[in-house]
């Protein structure tokens, strides 16, 4: 596992926006996006994970290119994506796709589902005439849909096909790099993991490098090699899977860990929740964002005035935090 | 113990498109004093429409049908006159909603809104109410409340709204409080939180409550009993510590294994085949039969009644009278 | 859409009903009745007769067959109507859907014209215009017509543009590599069609009323071609006398009016809860 180049290297990733701007006024701004670093490794999968306002979905914007970023690269095997030029842009787009969390928003209502997996095909002249048409009834198959409903129109189908549908489309263009913003959110529990299994066995079969966004740590454990968590714009901690889950680093995370309603009846005692409500975006609190619901036994001023870093522990695990330690022996030096 | 609430054969049907769609098929269950019931299904089971049909609260094409009967307090509020309904509304009977940025009003303060739901039960003078209401901030944990009191919903965050929600409920100190999905809209830390509260407010106030929820884990810390629902019908019925770790109901069994787990990853989840049914096209027979492993033709010919699996263990199965069909 | 909308609504049926029978009768108008519309039959004896068997709606000052004017009218009513709101759904369309897609600057600059134009009363408009050409024929009203509507409904179809816009699956098609070109006629067309054909419905009425007003100034459709306006001008002197020949044209406007009234109702009313 050393020099192995990245598939997609996110450096420095930054978007702001503008709110209440008005014929006079610039109006506020607010980092949607606070430097953001993060690496795809091919057929890798990293779970992106956080709650309203942490950022998730204009990050999910961004890797692909659907929002201009303020500052920051995303280099594409090599390339920065910002730097191409609209035609480059349009091959590039080829490479990398996104499936939607909404599927009935995402497929055009007035559009049979086989016309809307057939378009990006023949727009990207990928093949043409009978040849499209046996390539979609190819990926049909390949998400588990019946053929049948090539004919039919989004209102027709179930959440679950729905979502299907949407996958179809993004594997139709043959991407490399898939960008999943919540596709299990909105589909029941049963279908859940029907969705999910497809999505295991796609990445196998055709060697996918995945970013799976959601806010429920226990759907992103099922698929993800490593694990980031945002909050308020800025990553909290990064970390391979085993260790995210096992021996959460940051306050946050060891706060969304334990806010998950267990399936066992008996509730362990002190659980480690966060008080209060997710910042506003425009009213994001000085320092670390978190520290105003932060129970740890450490927080001081420090928090309140300095922004921590998302500094290394251990091996590809980072935090961003004051106060978490590595293991006890590393302890003297933070 | 006198149960609080008996709903016999709640059946709800909704005119669409020119059919008659059943969203609720002949339910029944008890809540006993203090207790909470989870009330658990995916979407399309009918659990809403049940809560709903409990206080009469459906819209102009919903009819309770006729056989129907939720017996409260000596009275059947399926037939009860609406006058007579709406002084239990809100103050016997109190319910919280999903979404609380729509079931509170936009352009009230949220201690007028609170003040309005006590003097609507209550013969109270406005300062009285208001005194009342801070107190009512303070206990579902709005911190400086009396600040708070004035401000508007938009001003709260989403946490915050529903702790209102649950204050207004709270105000005339109801006997059940019906909680239709509470924390689904919310981010799953101020969901904790939330579901925090109503165990200590389950605690402390000896209320009993109707919990609905498509996220058994939700229901799972909170409820006594636990009640699921598929198809419009009840299937499964028993302690919660039952039908969490001993389902028998094939689907009960297949929705906790098929569930994505924090202590169990595997990269391949037990499934349940095919999709939920639409209430215009309900499988004959069994509902599940379709989608059930064990399944066998009696299944897709009769449809089963709700029957006694175990004491205090109620299925809709005919897994109970042939029990060695069963594969595990 | 079409069977929704007789199911849903019983205004609209009864809506669709009458423009039914309008439609009908302008296309067979001929063959209904013996005499042609500008047929002076006998000034002698057959001058302004009340409605009886054999003149059902009577007969006029230039003893004209009233009920043969009327349904004669009718086919210039409704192809006045329905061609120049052909031609203004096309022009709205076009600029409306051009200005939401491309966004930025431009379309704003384009919407500001179309702004500017809508402040202009359309009446004044059409009577100036009208009044500067005289003589116009049939065609030439329609264009006018048409070119004096547009600007509504291109203000309809860009809100409707920017609302698509954010949709999900506008933006999935952006992220598919999709053109704006392709995006705007592909995606963006098939879900305005709902909106423009309720906006058009709608707006037939209207010019027929419009068309009414304009030949009842003597400015619209020119004698002796049969229009409903002018027939109530000349009937206007005589409503004490005749009634007849200013009630039955007045009466097929209103019916008119009402039947797409009606229709657009009921389409919007149809063709709303799909869109959610």
């Amino acid at each position: 596992m050393t020099a192995r180049a990245p598939l997609v290297e996110v450096v420095g990733l930054t978007k702001e926006f503008r709110v209440g701007a008005g014929l006079l006024g610039r109006g506020q701004a607010f980092r949607a996006v606070d430097d953001v670093n993060l690496t795809f490794y091919r057929g890798e999968t990293v779970g992106l994970v956080g709650e309203s306002g942490s950022g998730k979905t204009t990050v999910a914007r961004l890797l692909i290119r659907l929002l201009e970023p303020t500052s920051g690269t995303v280099r594409f095997d090599g390339q920065n994506i910002f730097d191409l030029n609209p035609a480059a842009l349009r091959n590039q787009r080829r490479r990398m796709q996104l499936v939607f969390q909404d599927s009935s928003g995402s497929l055009n209502p007035r559009m049979r589902v086989g016309t809307a997996v057939r378009e990006p095909i023949v727009v990207h002249r990928l093949h043409r005439g009978a040849d499209a048409d046996g390539r979609v009834a190819e990926l049909f198959e390949e998400v588990g849909l019946d053929a049948s409903l090539i004919s039919s129109y989004p209102h027709e189908l179930s959440g679950g096909q729905r979502q299907r549908v949407g996958i179809a489309r993004a594997l139709a263009v043959e991407p490399e790099f898939l960008v999943l913003d919540e596709p299990v959110s909105a589909l029941d529990v049963s279908v859940q993991a029907q969705v999910l299994n497809l999505l295991a066995d796609l990445r196998e079969r055709r060697g996918l490098t995945y970013c799976f966004i959601a806010h429920d740590l226990s759907v992103v454990r099922h698929l993800a090699d490593r694990v980031a968590v945002m909050y308020a714009g800025r990553l909290m901690e990064t970390a391979p899977a085993d260790a995210l889950y096992g021996a959460a680093r940051h306050p946050y995370t060891a706060a969304l860990l334990s806010s998950i309603p267990s399936l066992t009846p008996s509730r362990p005692a002190g659980r480690a929740t966060a008080a209060g409500d997710t910042p506003s975006a425009l009213h994001r609190p000085r320092g670390c964002p978190f520290h105003p619901r932060c129970a740890h036994p450490k927080k001081d001023a420090r928090c309140e005035s300095d922004v921590p870093p998302l500094r290394e522990l251990t091996q590809n695990h980072s935090a961003a935090c004051h106060y978490a330690e590595a293991s006890t022996s590393d302890a003297v030096s933070s | 113990m006198n149960p609080l609430l008996q709903v016999r054969d709640l059946t709800t049907t909704f005119m669409s498109a020119g059919q008659t769609v059943r969203a609720v098929d002949g339910v029944s269950f008890d809540l006993l004093p203090g207790e909470t019931l989870g009330l658990v299904g995916e979407s399309g089971c009918g659990k809403s429409v049940t809560a709903l049909s409990l206080l009469r609260l459906l819209d102009d094409n919903g009819r309770i049908g006729a056989a129907s009967r939720i017996e409260y307090d000596g009275a059947n509020l399926a037939t009860l006159p609406e006058k007579a309904l709406r002084r239990i509304r809100g103050a016997e009977i109190a319910m919280i909603f999903q979404e609380p940025t729509t079931s509170l009003n936009p352009v009230l303060t949220v201690g007028l809104q609170i003040v309005e739901a006590l003097r609507a039960h209550r013969d109270v003078s406005r300062k009285a109410a208001r005194v009342r209401t801070i107190e009512l901030l303070d206990v579902v944990g709005i911190p400086d409340p009396a600040a708070r009191i004035n401000a508007y919903p938009h001003e709260l965050s989403g946490g915050m709204q529903q702790r209102v929600m649950i204050a207004m409920a709270l105000s005339c100190e109801p006997k059940i409080l019906i909680a239709d999905e509470p924390t689904t809209a919310l981010d799953v830390t101020v969901q904790a939180q939330i579901l925090d509260l109503l165990a200590a407010l389950k605690r402390e106030l000896g209320m009993a409550m109707i919990l609905i929820s498509h996220d058994l884990g939700v229901v799972a810390g909170l409820a006594d009993r636990i009640a699921v629902m598929y198809g419009g019908q009840l299937v499964e019925l028993a302690a919660a510590a039952t039908v969490l770790s001993k389902p028998q109901h094939p689907y009960t069994i297949l929705l906790l294994e098929s569930a994505p787990r924090l202590e169990q990853p595997m990269t391949r989840l037990p499934v349940i085949p095919g999709a939920v049914p639409k209430a215009t096209a309900w499988p004959s027979g069994c509902r599940f039969h379709p989608r059930c492993p064990v399944a066998w033709d009696r299944c897709e010919r009769e449809m089963p009644n709700v029957a006694s699996a175990a004491p205090g263990h109620d299925m809709r199965c005919w897994l109970i009278d042939e029990p060695e069909r069963r594969s595990r | 859409m079409l069977i929704d909308l007789l199911r849903a609504s019983r205004r609209a049926r009864f809506g669709l009903g009458l423009l039914v029978v309008l439609c009908v009768v302008a296309v067979f108008a001929p063959l209904v009745t013996s005499y042609d519309p500008s047929d002076q039959i006998d000034l002698a004896t057959r001058q302004l007769l009340a409605p009886s068997l054999t003149h059902p709606f009577g007969t006029d000052f230039f003893s004209r067959d009233l009920l043969t004017r009327v349904l004669h009218g009718a086919r210039i009513s409704l192809s006045v109507a329905i061609l120049s709101v052909l031609l203004s759904v096309i022009l709205g369309t076009a600029v409306g859907l051009t200005a939401g897609s491309v966004g930025g600057a431009a379309g704003a600059a384009l919407m500001r014209l179309v702004d500017t134009a809508l402040a202009v009363p359309r009446l004044f408009l059409l009577i100036v215009v009208l009044a500067l050409w005289r003589d116009v024929a049939l065609f030439g009203l329609i264009a006018i017509l048409g070119l004096t509507s547009w600007f509504h409904i291109a203000r309809i179809v860009r809100a409707e543009v920017l609302s698509l816009r954010a949709r999900e699956f506008v933006v999935a098609s952006r992220a598919l590599g999709l053109t704006t070109r392709r995006i705007a006629i592909r995606h963006l067309l098939p879900n305005l069609a709902a909106p423009i054909i309720v906006t058009a419905t709608l707006g037939v009425g209207q010019i027929v009323l419009i068309e009414a007003g304009l030949s009842y100034l003597g400015i619209g459709v020119s004698p002796p071609t049969p229009s409903w306006g002018a027939m109530i001008a000349e009937g206007q002197t005589l409503l004490a006398t005749a009634w007849w020949v200013a009630a039955f044209p007045g009466l097929a406007i209103v019916l008119t009016v009402v039947g797409f009234s009606l229709v657009g109702d009921g389409l919007r009313d149809a063709l709303d809860p799909r869109t959610r």
